[in-house]
């Protein structure tokens, strides 16, 4: 599929992104920078940044191509992907910038016991990092391979390395920066999209529907081709919406901005621009429905992550399909860096300054930690990409978004609006939210029937949100009124005066 | 404090809306498929409805806050 055209974009989009770097390295002096931009980064540029962090490849391409192929059943994906965003402005957003520093777990840790929730935090954070960056990395292998032509593991090496110097040169600085060009580049490439399909159907959106209707039939706009049980899609729901509240590489962003008015407003613009591109992947979807064609996008990828892309091609010619590819690529290492830097800090800041080395550290022990981290974290995923290729990665998706909900959330929302709280509560509602996700998509027909092909499973959702976040949270509350912390109900004024402040 | 009462107010009709809205899009395929003119059902009316009502809510929530926060 690979053009002169798209290898020029290719190209060019890591040369700019390099050179964007190289200022930002330039800038980053202190742990401050590092971690959280030195807190300089203003509202908008931070929910760019948001944007660009949360609007991976799969859901840009996959699902412009779950639309594509399956009409409304591949519009409740969008949605649920939004619907997590006002979570994060009413509850999350305010309060991390109020009581935390680099991670999430300085929020949870900010009146309980600082070593138990930091060790709890930073299993649940690793394992929500390390499986959505293998499930990208996997992704990022494959639609690189089929877009520039470039084999599966020079792209996996390329995704790495390119992001291992991101992080490791730019820390948080470079990786705002990058995800802020991708999401403009992102949402120019989605509004020229809708304005082919638009001037395609004279400007009457529902005429692209009606077009869909007319070529494949009523069922197109029915649902019930993805979903069949109503739980099942409820549970899926859920564990979205917590999930994007709880991901520790989205909530550490609001570490950037210099107070709570700039977090809120960021949260506000961000879940304004998803609101958008999540709209116009509706008119993407049924453009290439209608413009390619079903069985032209199932040809080149079943599950119709081409569909964009060959959109592109049909109406805008080779020029078009290069500068969407290139935004492709852009949005895997924005989304990347993001997931390698919450990884580096929870690895630097939440193990090694507060659990092993405490008020023992050096200066600039911390980011070099941090760095250290950063290049083992990206040659562990390369490795992890290579080995998983050609494995159905999807499940670590709804892994990482399950345990973000049941394990993350939970432990927010309780240590910092619930007085009663305490460490041992919010620990054990970590623990058990963390391990029942787990449990429970191990043995679930997503794993069970299509990864090990047994003939039944033994629970019958694919995602088991509806049970463990309630979980999560009515042990989080039964342990807490069991036991005591006196330190936790004290501190809690000081939270208060934080929260507000 | 008043903002954490407010906040959890959003939060739980966010989630209402959202869990009702999945929930009759597969036990009530009949409604969410019928058609109100032709391209538009009443399940892609939901699917804009939904995401508008989400960023409304949000837009809603800001100016309350900053406004409470000025006085």
């Amino acid at each position: 599929m690979a053009d002169t055209i798209t290898i020029f974009f290719f190209v060019a989009m890591i040369i700019s992104t390099l050179m964007l770097t190289f200022f930002a390295a330039r800038k980053t002096k202190i742990t401050e920078d590092f971690y959280a931009a030195g807190g300089k980064i203003s509202a908008f540029q931070n929910a760019l940044a948001l944007v660009g962090d949360f609007v991976s490849a799969s859901s840009f391409l996959g699902f412009t191509g779950l639309i594509a192929v399956n009409g409304f059943d591949g519009l409740i994906y969008p949605l649920m992907g939004l619907m997590g965003w006002p979570l994060v402005l009413f509850l999350v957003a305010e309060t991390l910038r109020n009581l935390g520093k680099y991670t999430f777990a300085d929020a949870v840790a900010f009146r309980m016991r600082p070593i138990p929730i930091r060790i709890a935090a930073a299993i649940s954070s690793m394992m929500c990092t390390l499986f959505y960056l293998l499930a990208q990395m996997v992704g990022a292998g494959y639609l690189i391979q089929l877009i520039f032509g470039i084999p599966y593991v020079t792209a996996e090496i390329i995704v790495g390395a390119v992001m291992i110097i991101y992080v490791l040169f730019g820390g948080m600085i470079a990786t705002t920066w990058v995800q802020m060009t991708k999401a403009v580049l992102l949402m120019i490439g989605a509004f020229i999209l809708t304005y082919l399909v638009w001037s395609k159907v004279g400007w009457n959106p529902f005429e692209l529907t009606h077009k869909a209707v007319e070529i494949y039939g009523d069922d197109i706009l029915a649902p019930g081709k993805l979903y069949s049980n109503s739980w099942d899609l409820v549970s899926l729901g859920l564990a979205f919406m917590f999930g994007t509240a709880g991901l520790p590489h989205i909530l550490m962003r609001f570490y950037t901005v210099p107070d709570k008015t700039a977090a809120r407003k960021s949260a506000f613009y961000a879940t304004a621009m998803i609101g958008l591109i999540y709209l116009l992947t509706f008119f993407l979807g049924f453009g290439a429905m209608v413009y390619v064609g079903r069985d032209v996008i199932a040809n080149f990828d079943k599950g119709g992550n081409m569909a964009a892309l060959l959109l592109a091609q049909a109406l805008g010619g080779p020029t078009l399909l290069g500068y969407i590819a290139a935004v492709a690529f852009a949005t895997i290492l924005a989304v990347v860096a993001g997931l390698t830097l919450s990884g580096a800090a929870t690895i630097s800041h939440d193990i090694w300054v507060g659990v092993i080395r405490k008020k023992t550290l050096k200066k600039g022990e911390e980011v070099k930690v941090a760095k250290i981290a950063t290049i083992v974290l990206g040659v562990v995923s390369i490795l992890l990409g290579i080995i998983f290729q050609g494995q159905n990665v999807a499940v670590l998706v709804g892994l990482a978004f399950s345990i973000a909900a049941s394990s993350n959330f939970p432990a927010l929302v309780l240590s910092t609006y619930w007085k009663r709280a305490t460490t041992q509560g919010v620990v054990a509602s970590m623990v058990v939210g963390g391990l029942s996700s787990v449990t429970l998509i191990g043995v679930s027909p997503t794993v069970m029937i299509d990864i090990l092909h047994c003939e039944s499973c033994w629970f019958p959702f694919k995602n088991p949100g509806v049970f463990t976040i309630p979980a999560s949270f009515v042990l989080g509350i039964v342990v807490s009124l069991l036991t005591k912390d006196k330190e936790a109900e004290t501190k809690y004024q000081t939270l208060c005066k934080r929260m507000s402040n | 404090m008043r903002s954490s009462k407010m906040s959890f107010l959003f939060s739980i009709a966010l989630i209402v809306v959202n869990v009702l809205f999945l929930f009759t899009i597969v036990s009530c395929q009949d409604l969410v498929s019928r058609v109100l003119f032709p391209g538009l059902t009443l399940g892609i009316l939901g699917f804009i409805a939904v995401i508008t009502f989400a960023v409304l809510l949000t837009w809603i929530y800001v100016r309350y806050v900053n406004q409470s926060e000025s006085k």
